[in-house]
């Protein structure tokens, strides 16, 4: 049952996608611009760990 | 080097490409994943490298048995996160030192919800967007609405009465054989409501129903059979079984009609996850809004969206991780998930979703809602005695006997509950 919705999801996903290439610049909706507050105000805080340098230490690849 | 196996089911699709960025090319979200691996890379003297698996628990099973240390993390769907928990092959991530999970950039509700007696091997956060992408929400058709008079859905959710009874009964309103031909046809007809098979889950859960609930030391017992969780089915039924109103894989014959049924404008309502909204609708003609999953009924208090287990991702850091380095995966893993939150969040909500796709203020403040009310179904993630999957394949044939179907897996699904218990505290030690 999953694969057989993953293969419908992909699908619609590729024929959507090939559907919005085939269609003229003019068509395509433009969607109203609002403003948002979000979720993105609470980036201020800071990294809250003290600064680290990786160089040489390295995963075995 | 921190190189990590990200889960790719299939080509073109459903898969994080945050480590095969390599220039900015003006598209936002390629270039706020670009901004953010730029930073890490530079502040911590570190690369990135991805592998792209399409059969990531068998990579991970092949990569922890050989005892190496190849991978510093695995970006599985949920549901293979679950896969690669059972097995073992998780790192338990609390009280690591140098990752933040109470910090704004980890997702809390994986953390709440995810644990297993105060154990957490899987979580997900800001590290990649499209974890978000798996979020469940209602999409409605604007003219439908208008052409039948309907109520303003987003009326009713300002007023707290968008429940499924008042789903139910405008879905049921917008049905129409509108060429009169005594039939219901995809292409000429209108329908409700257009979905699939794990719609169902969606539902229950947002009408307050879990299949897993957990007790006061946080272990999970099935909580599913329940005189409420028959009555949600029911109503679920109602509509799901209906091929009148509702139009869904199997109504559709096994085509892929019930997922162009909403573009096209043939359905009143479309049960969506949030990348169908930029993969399917950006060129639907006529205007759509967004909605949250409708509640029981006006009194519970809060909406809930649960994850999708084939969509959304997760972030696990491997058990063959050296103790030497553990402290390092576990200080990048924060790194890069403080500036998603900085550089990919904003573009992935604030412009993406908020501004480029969707196409009303309302249906912004609905991704408010929907966003900040997810939460996760360990019976749902673990598929505890098959029992979600035996449920999705019922619904495909219109009935759940619930009491029955339970009854005939219960030993089984506390079975799987001990198991993964079991397997949890083995780990910890």
């Amino acid at each position: 049952m999953y694969k057989r919705f993953f293969c419908v999801a992909t699908l619609f996903a590729i024929a959507a996608q090939l559907a919005a290439c085939s269609k003229p610049a003019e068509e395509v909706k433009q969607p109203v611009v609002v403003e948002t507050t979000a979720q993105t105000e609470e980036t201020e805080e800071v990294f809250p760990h003290e600064p680290m340098d990786f160089e040489g230490i390295c995963s075995t690849l | 080097m921190f190189y990590v196996i990200v889960d790719q089911e299939n080509v073109n699709t459903l898969d994080i490409e945050d480590f095969d960025i390599t220039e900015e090319n003006g598209e936002v979200l390629n270039d706020a994943v670009f901004r953010r691996n730029l930073e890490v890379s530079e502040r911590f003297n570190v690369k990135f490298g991805s592998y792209h698996s399409t059969n990531i628990t068998a990579d991970v099973d092949k990569v922890v048995k050989a005892g190496t240390n190849d991978y510093d993390a695995f970006m599985p769907r949920l549901m293979n996160a679950a896969t690669i928990a059972t097995n073992g092959y998780a790192h338990e991530l609390t009280g690591l030192k140098y990752l933040s999970l109470d910090k704004p950039w980890w997702d809390v509700n994986t953390t709440h919800d995810l644990s297993i007696g105060n154990m957490l091997y899987i979580i997900a956060g800001d590290i990649f967007y499209k974890h978000y992408d798996g979020t469940p929400m209602m999409l409605f058709n604007k003219r439908i609405i208008t052409d039948f008079n309907l109520e303003n859905p987003y009326e009713l959710v300002y007023n707290n009465e968008w429940t499924i009874d008042k789903f139910n009964e405008m879905a049921k309103a917008a049905t129409h054989d509108l060429n009169g031909d005594g039939k219901m046809d995809k292409d000429n007809d209108l329908y409700g409501l257009s979905t699939q098979a794990d719609y169902l889950t969606s539902m229950l859960n947002g009408c307050g129903v879990k299949f897993v609930e957990k007790d006061e030391n946080d272990f999970p017992y099935s909580a599913i059979n329940t005189e409420k969780a028959v009555t949600v089915i029911d109503k679920i039924l109602e509509h799901y079984a209906n091929y009148s109103w509702c139009i869904h894989r199997d109504a559709a014959a096994a085509s892929l009609s019930q997922f162009w049924v909403f573009p096209n404008g043939h359905s009143l309502f479309f049960w969506s996850l949030a990348r169908f909204i930029n993969l399917g609708l950006r060129d639907m003609e006529d205007e759509f809004g967004i909605l949250p999953i409708p509640k029981y009924e006006s009194k519970q208090s809060r909406y809930y969206h649960t994850l999708n287990n084939w969509h959304a991702y997760t972030y696990v850091l491997p058990i063959t991780t050296p103790a030497d380095e553990i402290d390092r995966t576990a200080y990048i893993s924060d790194a890069l998930a403080y500036y998603g939150r900085k550089y990919i969040l904003p573009a992935y909500y604030d412009i993406c979703l908020t501004r480029k796709y969707v196409r009303d203020n309302e249906s912004s403040a609905m991704l408010d809602i929907i966003f900040t009310s997810t939460v996760y179904d360990l019976g749902t993630v673990f598929n505890f005695g098959t029992f979600v999957y035996h449920l999705e394949q019922l619904i495909q044939k219109n009935s759940i006997q619930l009491a029955s179907t339970y009854a005939k897996l219960e030993k089984r699904i506390n079975k799987d509950i001990d198991k993964i218990i079991e397997t949890f505290i083995e780990l910890k030690k």
